[in-house]
């Protein structure tokens, strides 16, 4: 009797949802507009917005930065929906602070990302625009100033990363950009020549539109002045061409302590450009096997993520695409190739839901690093397929196979909407990663992560003779025989950027056996053991320099 | 769409109609399609419910090479008879064929209540399920057309592809193995077989498929040669890899440059229409000629260009495209009326008056065509004749003064 006892209340538990969309609580509860609702007429309203984790005024806690565009009819005066800076409180709720940082900005938003451009410690804010975008300065005090380079970003901006590429110390820019938009000469579904997809008519493009360029941005900024150079060209960024650009990862796909750039492309292949050390790039996806599905079709890319999923220390990636088709998994070979193993990880289940948003996040801390994506469709009116698509968690089963675990994570993670950004993050610092995703002419939805399976160590990297923000450091986290692998990154997912922080689960261990720092350059830093459940700085050349313990 | 004409012996149909049908039967084994197709034409004009004679007209469109005009005689058979086995047979191929998976599905879930027996249109059913990403319908209906015929190529191949990409290498191997014993000739297999292999890191046996393949029709196929490109990267051998890279490439980038031409083309018809609007013809006829080296075998395209150089007075042109477009789609009355027309401007009126005969016989409810004919038959001296069609014209259109205008000026005329 007893035992029986025991069984039910094991099941109950196993039931019990992990991942509750908190955002109401949180006090989240303004719309991001993307072009209208229902009808939409331009590729411009659908590609929706990015989000961004942040810790703005240093804390210690997770803020939160969202992107809007607007309505290509407009709005009436004073009622234009404005970017959102919401203050983590330190309750699980936020305050809307944008009017007071000076972010409230109005116009066609697209992505964010975010990095300390002039490592004073207080990360800096970059939001692309279909239009001119904007490069935000963190005053130190709680106040952004907009210190947009002159003709920096005039075009369609989606995803971004800050990155320094030639390890100078200062963080660089790369920006792709998607299509240069012509609305005037663009056919709508309802007008003259539409657009046909599934026998109905649908918004044009990106086919046969004329695709955007590229860039790269080398940070020249000297003390009391942003200033930014274009170095696309001569850096050998926009070699291969216009393209339907979208989101920006970069990794150190070859383990050179140099910084390579991955860009998922729609409808053409994707780009892999390799930091050939000396200020240039070469596009090498399709040698490397990241430009084209496994049959070397091209496939539309929106949202991509990197890390190292098998535990081998080499970062993998993972890239969303349009519906009928799957997402990539690209099993990174250490030769400097990626292998497609998206069929045998169990990936090749659904070619219903259209990806946008994907990261790899251990939300179990089993050690393990699982991927979730956010989906959506892009045509609001069709009369097939659905527009709102639910989201998909799949767990890693720690023998190169993932499996569906989205019902499982409860309500939150099935709620259908038509998503876009995605950013990961430990907002309420518990040791357990959070979602946090734009929807389509929604409010954002903040998916608390409340599983209490294992604990975690989350390290914090502060640069001193590398960039502050630690982006591009890696760090390795021995835990008995396996060794964990994550690195620091700005931008990544779609449009989108994550915690800085680095959380490794540590599965039934109760602290990490051993730390290793690789400083952006190969500057390789050691760490003792550390407990779990802590946050813990380690700055470059200095070791550990504080910890705190995670909240309960 | 070959042989129809068998089936046709039998056709139940007015006296008068069956005159043009077998005529049309009997043009066709002359191998004259051009008059083939113009009796059985005539024969629908006079039974619009003959079906077969839509059929015969999508026969013969399809022997010369246009689809589109094929498409259109079988949906006609189609409206006629919705369950007619050959109509629905044909029209989901020309579907498939151009990629419009979503047309050709109803067609062939009709077809497979009507030939439960056949396992090719289970195995249609099932690709068309699989491209529409519904891969459990797919497998159930390639197990279906598997249990209707074990050997059945298109099933194994196609069953097997799908039980690759869906990652279950060890089930889909063995079946594409023996499609590739069975048709040892067709690249596809050989190419499928070779992917799977990729994926199992078969890497040697992978390359021989995929060379085989290359070697039996895939040299022209991207895909062939970046799973080439795959195998050689497993065997370790990088400059075989590079090459075959540099391959795919090449062919990628050949396959992206046509669609690129195909997209421009259609972005220059648009441009022509708007300055057609604009009452640029100059530039809208030039904007066409763009379009036409894109689509040379476009009927539609040269109709266009030949009615803008009719406009412009450009004779010679007009007839040169308006005759492309008839060489095309000869059963086409409109383009048989615009070069009546061409010709009795250029003053060629023995040639104006053949081409408005056909016109007229092709299309008997356009008084237009009936006028137009009057007006050229008057001109050579055909008085009774041009009353004739003038009364036609009337008749049709009892409410066009310039009609009446001609016929009463052709029957007062001396």
């Amino acid at each position: 009797m007893r035992m029986l006892f025991l069984i039910a209340l094991a099941a109950s538990a196993v039931a019990e949802p992990f991942f509750v969309d908190e955002a109401l609580r949180a006090g989240l509860k303004d719309v991001f507009v993307c072009g209208e609702e229902r009808q939409k007429n331009y590729i411009v309203e659908m590609l929706g917005t990015g989000v961004a984790f942040l810790d703005f005024d240093n804390d210690g806690l997770l803020d939160i930065f969202a992107v809007t565009a607007s309505k290509l009819d407009g709005f009436t005066p004073g009622a234009d929906p404005v970017n959102r800076l919401y203050r983590n409180k330190g309750d699980r709720t936020f305050e809307d602070v944008s009017k007071k940082a000076g972010v409230a900005r109005a116009g066609w938003g697209q992505g964010v990302c975010t990095g300390d451009i002039d490592n004073d410690g207080f990360v800096d804010i970059y939001v692309t625009y279909w239009g001119a975008d904007v490069m935000y300065r963190n005053r130190g005090n709680g106040t952004f100033e907009d210190v947009t380079p002159p003709g920096m970003g005039s075009r369609w901006g989606t995803g971004c990363a800050f990155v320094d590429y030639d390890l100078d110390g200062k963080l660089d820019l790369m920006v792709a950009n998607y299509v240069d938009f012509d609305l005037k000469n663009t056919p709508r579904p309802d007008g003259p020549r539409p657009c046909r997809w599934k026998d109905e008519n649908v918004i044009c493009g990106p086919q046969g539109l004329k695709p955007g360029l590229n860039r790269l941005w080398h940070n020249e900024s000297t003390p009391g002045k942003v200033r930014f150079l274009d170095v696309s060209k001569t850096a050998g960024i926009e070699t291969p061409g216009p393209r339907y650009g979208l989101s920006v990862t970069t990794l150190d796909y070859d383990s050179d302590g140099w910084a390579d750039i991955y860009v998922a492309v729609d409808s053409q292949a994707s780009l892999l450009y390799h930091n050939k050390r000396d200020g240039t790039f070469e596009e090498t996806a399709l040698e490397s096997g990241v430009a084209l599905s496994e049959d070397g079709r091209e496939q539309a890319g929106m949202g991509t993520a990197a890390a190292d999923y098998d535990g081998d220390g080499w970062p993998d990636l993972v890239k969303t695409n349009f519906i009928d088709d799957l997402p990539n998994l690209y099993h990174n070979d250490r030769d400097g190739s990626f292998s497609e193993s998206t069929a045998q990880a169990g990936l090749s289940k659904y070619t219903q839901f259209l990806g946008w948003g994907v990261g790899f996040v251990d939300y179990d801390n089993d050690g393990w690093l699982d991927i979730f994506m956010v989906t959506g469709h892009v045509y609001p009116n069709l009369k097939t397929g659905e527009y709102r698509q639910r989201r998909l968690l799949y767990r890693n089963g720690a023998d190169g196979k993932f499996s569906d675990v989205s019902a499982e994570a409860g309500a939150a993670v099935m709620e259908k909407n038509a998503g876009r950004g995605l950013a990961v993050g430990d907002y309420d610092n518990d040791g357990r990663p959070d979602l946090l995703i734009s929807n389509m002419n929604e409010r954002l939805s903040l998916l608390h992560n409340t599983l209490r399976a294992h604990k975690s160590v989350t390290l914090k990297l502060v640069g001193q003779k590398t960039n502050r923000s630690g982006i591009g450091a890696v760090a390795r986290v021995r835990i008995g025989e396996r060794t964990l692998t994550g690195e620091v990154r700005s931008g990544s997912t779609f449009m989108s950027q994550s915690d800085f922080r680095l959380q490794f689960g540590l599965g039934a261990a109760s602290a990490a056996d051993a730390v290793e720092v690789r400083w952006p350059g190969g500057r390789l830093e050691k760490v003792g053991a550390l407990p779990a459940g802590q946050i813990i700085t380690i700055t470059e050349g200095k070791g550990v320099t504080a910890n705190t313990p995670h909240t309960k | 769409m070959n042989a129809l004409l068998l089936a046709f012996a039998l056709v139940q149909t007015a006296p008068d109609c069956g005159k043009s049908f077998a005529a049309g039967l009997q043009e066709y084994q002359r191998k004259d399609l051009n008059k083939a197709l113009i009796a059985f034409r005539t024969a629908v004009q006079c039974d619009p419910k003959l079906a077969q004679a839509y059929l015969a007209i999508a026969d013969i469109y399809a022997e010369l090479g246009n689809e589109s005009e094929a498409l259109a005689a079988l949906l006609q058979a189609l409206q006629i008879e919705p369950k007619n086995p050959l109509a629905l047979r044909a029209a989901s191929n020309l579907y498939l064929r151009n990629d419009e998976h979503r047309k050709a599905l109803p067609l062939l879930e009709t077809l497979a209540t009507v030939t439960p027996q056949s396992a090719e249109v289970r195995a249609d059913l099932a690709a068309i399920y699989a491209t529409n990403g519904d891969h459990k319908s797919a497998e159930t209906e390639f197990r279906r057309a598997l249990e209707l015929q074990a050997d059945y190529f298109p099933a194994l191949a196609g069953l097997g592809n799908l039980l690759m990409r869906a990652g279950d290498d060890a089930t889909a191997t063995p079946l594409l193995r023996k499609a590739v014993r069975l048709q040892p000739q067709a690249y596809e297999g050989h190419f499928l077989l070779g992917s799977a292999l990729n994926r199992l890191s078969q890497f040697e046996e992978a390359r021989t498929e995929l060379e085989l393949a290359s070697k039996l029709g895939g040299e022209n196929d991207p895909r062939v040669f970046y799973q080439l490109a795959r195998a050689w990267g497993g065997l370790g051998k990088a400059p075989e890899r590079k090459a075959a890279l540099a391959r795919f490439s090449e062919l990628a980038k050949k396959q992206n440059d046509d669609e690129e031409l195909k997209r421009k083309a259609a972005a220059w018809i648009d441009e022509a229409r708007a300055l057609l609007q604009e009452g640029d013809l100059e530039n809208a006829a030039a904007r066409l000629e763009l379009a036409r080296e894109v689509k040379p075998g476009d009927a539609t395209l040269l109709f266009r260009l030949a009615g803008l150089n009719f406009d412009l007075q450009r004779y010679d042109a007009a007839r040169e495209y308006v005759q492309a477009a008839i060489s095309i789609s000869p059963s086409t009355w409109l383009y048989h009326y615009l070069l009546g027309l061409v010709e009795r401007s250029a003053n060629r009126m023995t040639d104006a008056k053949a081409s408005l005969e056909t016109a007229a016989k092709l299309q008997s409810t356009e008084a237009p065509v009936f006028n137009a004919l009057g007006e050229v038959l008057l001109e050579q001296g055909e008085r009774q004749a041009a009353i004739s069609a003038f009364e036609k014209a009337v008749k049709l259109a009892p409410d066009n003064a310039t009609f009446r205008q001609n016929l009463e000026s052709a029957r007062s005329r001396r």
